[in-house]
């Protein structure tokens, strides 16, 4: 710890046995250079006082469960150095979700949002084992790449202003993993995917602030996959009205 | 102040630029007193800075617009694959100074 200079972090806690509402706390820790915001929770948490709640387990930007607000901003804690910010720094749990306890956001609702745009592959025959593999050209693969790479860490849900005034907005992840099955070369389920995306609170919710782009720490933009996904479904209904939809 | 939210509050520019819009064309309709007043109010320091505002609010919204519309189209639409996101920027500034090139030859009584 020969490198060591100390830092406040204030902390939010919540105790809903205790709490009506969220407090803070102050920690004042010695931290290291090369520390990430997430190392600093972690010392409070094994050496300052055990009773911290938080979520994290890659440590490297790979599982997405440390999102965490960091000086009001939505970050991996993980992936963002203790050195980009000064000798204080106040960490919250992720905004717009319900906070389950201290740094803990309950996540329930977000995963029912991720099953209800179906992402799995659909195809209206399944393949026997004898014909092969599904295969897909390294161009197909590129049209949807981008969009595959979502950790679901969360963050674009807290710094999306319509699910701030609109909870029950499908929201950016799920709809650019709608997306992103669309998309797939293989997939067939376009049509049922874009009757959702058609749904109230889904793609015609989103007011295109990019916030969630701003935020994603994988770079998957799911702003334009929201955008995109608008202009498919309406597409899709536009030719519905042409050409009659084939029978379930 | 968040981009998004001064993107929205843009609007209020734009509303109060359309009750000066209101106001300049009652005048005109009034006669030719009328409108010699209002021309020489809009050249009161206040109404050039409020009209230097609603230009920067403009330019704002346009470099705002051009930078997200690209990447809201699909890799493809049906059979037709949208040029690169690179061209289409081009394309957008392209169309957006031809067109501010053309109103000013128009204003400026240069054509028509
Ligand atoms: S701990 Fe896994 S993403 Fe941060």
């Amino acid at each position: 710890m020969s490198d060591a200079k100390t830092m406040k972090l204030v902390i939010t806690r919540f105790d809903p046995d205790v709490d009506a509402v969220p407090r803070t706390q102050e920690y004042e820790i010695p931290v290291q250079p090369d520390w990430k915001v997430l190392d600093a929770v972690n010392f409070i948490k094994d050496e300052v006082d055990g009773t911290l709640s938080h979520r994290w387990s890659c440590r490297m930007a790979v599982c997405g469960s440390c999102g965490m607000m960091v000086n009001g901003e939505p970050k991996l804690t993980c992936k963002v150095a203790l050195s980009d910010y000064g000798d204080e720094l106040l960490i919250e749990p992720l905004a717009n979700f319900p906070v389950v306890r201290d740094l803990v956001v309950e996540m329930e609702g977000f995963m029912d949002k991720f099953k209800s745009v179906k992402p799995w592959i659909i195809t209206a025959k399944e393949m026997a084992a004898e014909e092969g593999t599904n295969r897909q050209s390294p161009a197909e693969l590129e049209v949807f790449k981008q969009f595959s790479m979502c950790i679901n860490c969360m963050l674009c849900y807290s710094a999306c202003p319509v699910v701030a005034n609109e909870p029950e907005f499908l929201g950016p992840a799920a709809i650019a993993l709608g997306h992103r099955y669309n998309m797939d070369s293989r997939d067939e389920g376009q049509a049922e995917r874009n009757e959702i995306f058609r749904g109230e609170g889904t793609v015609f919710s989103c007011s295109y602030a990019n916030e969630c782009s701003e935020v994603c720490p994988k770079n998957v933009d799911p702003a334009a996959a929201v955008n995109q996904a608008k202009l498919n479904a309406v597409i899709d209904w536009a030719t519905g009205l042409v050409i009659p939809r084939k029978g379930p | 102040m968040r981009l998004y939210t001064l993107f929205g509050a843009t609007g209020i520019v734009y509303l109060l630029v359309g009750f000066v819009a209101l106001r300049v064309v009652w005048n005109l309709g009034e006669g030719p007193e009328a409108w010699a007043a209002v021309l020489e109010q809009l050249e009161n320091p206040i109404y050039i800075a409020f009209h230097a505002l609603a230009l920067v609010s403009v330019v704002f919204v346009a470099v705002r617009f051009f930078r997200l519309f690209p990447k809201a189209q699909p890799a493809f639409i049906g059979p037709v694959v949208p040029p690169p996101r690179p061209i289409l920027h081009a394309m957008l500034y392209a169309a957006w100074i031809g067109i501010t090139v053309v109103l000013s030859a128009i204003l400026a009584g240069v054509i028509f």
